[in-house]
């Protein structure tokens, strides 16, 4: 233990049990430890950097502009993507509300056109309709005497208004004929 | 180097862990109490913590008449409350109830009893808010804005249920109470059909109780209720109800019900019970007087009762609800019981000598001095009670209770309306082991038992259609909210009673009570009527009576059915006097808009009366030629008539008087119209045309003894020289019952 560069300047005979402990025999039994050896400090070598050629260089900075151009692009198109999705999701709350809106204000007109049609219908209820035809128009129920039945039971035939013949008269003319000879089946 | 904890470090330990165990085992046990014991709890409390749940209301359906007039509709409306807790001071309180009151018309003190129960964060004020009143209200808290009110006074979503024609069909539609479920008629027997389902929105809440989008949001759409179409026809209700109002002020009734029919299928066209109440307010007491009284109450508990009971009696359907006495308009079910069984037939004849012994019991007829002899016909005609009672004992109680059962008396005829009566044996009506000899006979005129006037219709409505007893029903069909019909309902035929020819035997007789028999006053020129009277005495009570009609039409093709019952009418009291002439001229007016074609006979024709011919345009002279009938007063100096009263083509009688005017501007000239009432035709004819009016005959005209009794202009008022008065007649001559 005492090899241990840690505990060098130790003092472990304060540990050591009294003699009379060894007396005993219940002194315990020291192991003694392998020696600590000291570990080698790596040692650096050095290596010379081997010059770039203008080139090189001007090809590693053209890699090194398109890795950062890509890097940005990548970025503005999830910083796109991102913005799109939260404006998409304004745009839908948005609409949403608009909808809700729009849907109480259809239901409130709906509601209100219920209640003028009502409001309408007692107006012309048949008790209403009856009594200002009766009482401030004058006028009264239609009865059974003033339907007028028409016999339909006879044959069909044809009345000639003013003296008129059925016959034709004269001569038809030639576009006459034509037209009665299309109209033939 | 291993060593061992000493001693004390060892009992630190053993404390730790004990106090590890501990607080372990108080975890469990509080997971266990939290979860297991109080599982239900903590969840539901969670979910309010984390989800907000909004009810949506499912529209009610619509109720229409069968013409899809709408007779009842839901919409949306507000519902006004206040948060009490938010009142700061007593001015702005003022500011809350002045402005409810005025806007609202809320009563005053109820605002603030409510206003002052500042422990509590909201007091409903008003329901069924209409959308303008709430813009008014909305004004008011804008006009008081500095004074917050809006954050004391709230405005939330509601429905409102209209009904367009206040108290029209009232006892049939029902209505609902702010819970928006129904009360009475078919709002109650329909609630189910009506309400739909309700809809749920289930949002999940964020650390701020606030709403978090919609991809955290579940819907459950409601489903509207179903609308209904039912079999009532607005135009026959209207007549009906008109009817009745009008018998209610006639006769000084307390109630008046009827029923009109429709014979194939025992669809209910027209069905009410007056006094009535308005469906808008139904917790308004209709009857005036009545209000009046219960409000001079001073006793609160006694008022309140009395309220309750005056609500609840304008409430009650009479027709389905109520019973009563028949009277003799339940000898057509014992004639046709006695016909089918062959105990009578038409050539059975009896003598009347005013009176029968049945038993030890002397029963005595209506008619004092008797009937003399009389056919089956006759009997039937003249309501003849020992007659009745005679074919009731030949028949026996089996029979007769075998066809009191089978048109239905015994039991719910099963119409769809809440709250029908029901029949209890050995209460209502006589069970057939419990029947005595003097049941039988007073059964056998319509006495000692009651039916309600539903079961009576239907019983007669059996004998119009050939027989069958049909389940009387209200509702037609279900519509969704597309207006596409789900649901129909098929008539029901329950049985057949009597065979076609009882029944059509039975209609013929009936056809000659309305003809010459005791209901003439329902006589119809131009149609076959056929029907029979009841009078009733109420049980328990003297001298308190129910006149009633029972029959249908066109009698020789029936298509609808009718009873009419006037509840403790004042003075005359007899089914033919009081209740048959309200159905004759109730089922005019249905036949005539049935487009039911009069065929008049030719002793009808005669009665009928002139036509008005049309004089405009004709010289003076010449129009006096062309109503040589009529007796033509010209007014100005013109040579051409340029206008006549009446108009060409209307009714009056031959002899009248036609006003031609032949100057253009000339004022009308009018005069005072006559008392007609109580006269016999020929002498309401000439004291009309002596003041210069003219008249049309309406009612029974076939006999001698008629009487006027209502005239369509009341007398006393001006009215246009020249008009045509229509004179209401009927006979108080045999139309006795009872």
């Amino acid at each position: 233990m005492a090899n241990y560069p840690k505990y060098r300047d130790t003092d472990f005979a304060r540990f050591e049990p009294p003699a009379s402990a060894y007396e005993r025999g219940a002194a315990r039994k020291i192991v003694e430890m392998p020696p600590f050896e000291e570990q080698k400090k790596p040692q650096m070598q050095l290596v010379e950097k081997k010059k770039k050629t203008v080139a090189q260089a001007r090809r590693e900075m053209r890699l090194g502009a398109r890795q950062a151009a890509k890097v940005l692009v990548i970025a503005i198109c999830l910083l796109s993507m991102f913005a799109a999705l939260l404006y998409g999701r304004l745009r839908v709350d948005e609409l949403t509300r608009q909808v809700n809106s729009v849907s109480a204000k259809l239901e409130e007109a709906q509601g209100e056109n219920v209640r003028l049609n009502m409001q309408l219908d007692s107006m012309i209820s048949l008790e209403k309709v009856e009594n200002f035809a009766k009482n401030d128009l004058g006028m009264t129920k239609v009865e059974g005497y003033q339907i007028e039945y028409i016999d339909l039971t006879g044959t069909d035939s044809i009345t000639v208004s003013g003296g008129k013949s059925a016959e034709p008269k004269g001569e038809t003319s030639i576009t006459e004929k034509l037209l009665e000879y299309l109209k033939a089946e | 180097m291993k060593t061992r904890p000493s001693k004390r470090t060892a009992t630190r330990a053993k404390w730790a862990l004990i106090l590890i165990s501990v607080a372990f085992l108080y975890g469990i046990g509080g997971l266990f109490f939290a979860s297991i014991v109080h599982g239900e709890e903590n969840r539901l409390k969670a979910e309010r913590n984390q989800l907000s749940d909004t009810q949506i209301a499912a529209q009610r359906g619509t109720i229409y008449d069968s013409n899809m007039k709408v007779l009842a509709k839901s919409a949306s409306a507000w519902l006004v409350y206040i948060n009490p807790s938010k009142i700061k001071d007593d001015a702005q309180k003022e500011l809350v109830v002045s402005g409810l009151c005025s806007i609202l018309g809320v009563d005053e003190d109820s605002v603030r009893t409510k206003a002052a129960k500042t422990k509590t964060g909201y007091q409903k004020i008003a329901g069924e808010v209409e959308t303008d009143v709430k813009e008014k209200l909305q004004a008011y808290i804008t006009e008081h804005k500095k004074e917050k009110l809006s954050t004391v006074i709230g405005i939330d979503p509601d429905t409102k249920r209209y009904y367009p024609y206040s108290s029209f069909a009232s006892t049939i539609i029902g209505f609902t109470n702010a819970d928006d479920q129904g009360v009475g008629g078919i709002e109650m027997q329909y609630d189910e059909t009506l309400t739909g389902v309700s809809g749920r929105i289930i949002t999940a809440k964020n650390a701020r109780q606030g709403s978090m989008s919609s991809d955290y949001e579940t819907t459950y759409d409601a489903k509207p209720g179903e609308s209904l179409v039912l079999t009532i026809d607005e135009v026959i209700q209207y007549y009906l109800e008109q009817s009745l109002s009008q018998a209610l002020v006639d006769t000084g009734a307390k109630y008046a019900y009827g029923i009109v029919m429709d014979v194939d299928t025992g669809a209910v066209l027209g069905m009410t019970s007056k006094p009535d109440f308005d469906l808008n307010n139904p917790r308004r007491i209709s009857n005036q007087t009545l209000s009046d009284t219960i409000a001079a109450i001073t006793d609160e508990k006694q008022r309140a009762q009395e309220t309750t009971n005056a609500l609840y009696a304008q409430w009650r359907n009479r027709v389905i609800s109520d019973t009563y006495e028949p009277g003799s308009v339940f000898k057509t079910v014992v004639v046709a019981g006695a016909l089918e069984e062959g105990v009578v037939d038409l050539n059975t004849s009896y003598t009347c000598v005013g009176h029968i012994k049945v038993g030890d019991r002397v029963r005595h007829c209506w008619k004092t001095g008797g009937h003399g002899h009389e056919t089956l016909t006759q009997g039937l005609m003249n309501s003849c009670n020992p007659f009745f009672i005679t074919i009731g004992q030949k028949l026996g109680k089996e029979k007769f209770y075998k066809y009191f059962d089978a048109f239905g008396l015994t039991e719910k005829t099963g119409i769809d309306l809440p709250a029908e009566y029901a029949p209890i044996a050995g209460k209502t009506f006589h069970s057939l082991e419990d029947m005595t000899i003097s049941d039988l006979a007073a059964s056998s005129f319509g006495q000692s038992f009651t039916v309600s006037p539903i079961q009576m219709i239907t019983a007669v409505n059996t004998i119009a259609n050939g027989g069958k007893l049909m389940q009387p029903y209200v509702v037609d069909s279900y519509l969704d909210s597309d207006g596409n019909v789900v649901k129909k309902t098929v008539p029901t035929v329950k049985r057949q009673v009597v065979s076609e020819k009882t029944a059509s035997t039975v209609a013929n007789m009936m056809e000659q009570v309305v003809s010459i028999g005791t209901g003439k006053n329902a006589y119809v020129a131009g149609y076959h009527v056929a029907g029979k009277t009841g009078t009733s005495e109420k049980l328990g009570v003297e001298d308190v009576y129910i006149a009633s009609f029972a029959g249908f039409a066109p009698a020789d093709d029936p298509q609808i059915s009718i009873l009419i019952a006037i509840d403790e009418p004042v003075g005359a009291h007899g089914g033919g006097a009081v209740a048959a002439p309200i159905a004759g001229r109730l089922l005019e007016q249905i036949l005539t808009y049935l487009n039911v074609e009069p065929q008049y006979e030719d002793s009808e024709i005669s009665n009928i009366s002139s036509v008005a011919p049309s004089l405009v345009s004709l010289s003076v002279s010449e129009a006096k030629n062309t109503a040589s009938k009529f007796t033509v007063r010209v007014v100005g100096n013109g040579d051409k008539v340029i206008s006549q009263t009446p108009a060409a083509g209307q009714q009056m009688r031959k002899g009248g008087v036609i006003v031609v005017y032949t100057e253009e501007n000339t004022p009308k000239e009018t005069a005072v119209v006559p008392d007609l009432n109580n006269l016999s035709i020929s002498d309401a004819n000439r004291r009309a045309i002596d003041a210069g009016f003219n008249i049309r005959i309406s009612g029974t005209t076939n006999s001698g003894e008629v009487l006027s009794y209502k005239q369509s202009l009341a007398a006393g008022t001006e009215a246009e020289k020249g008009s045509v008065i229509t004179v209401y007649f009927k006979s108080n001559v045999n139309v006795q019952d009872a």
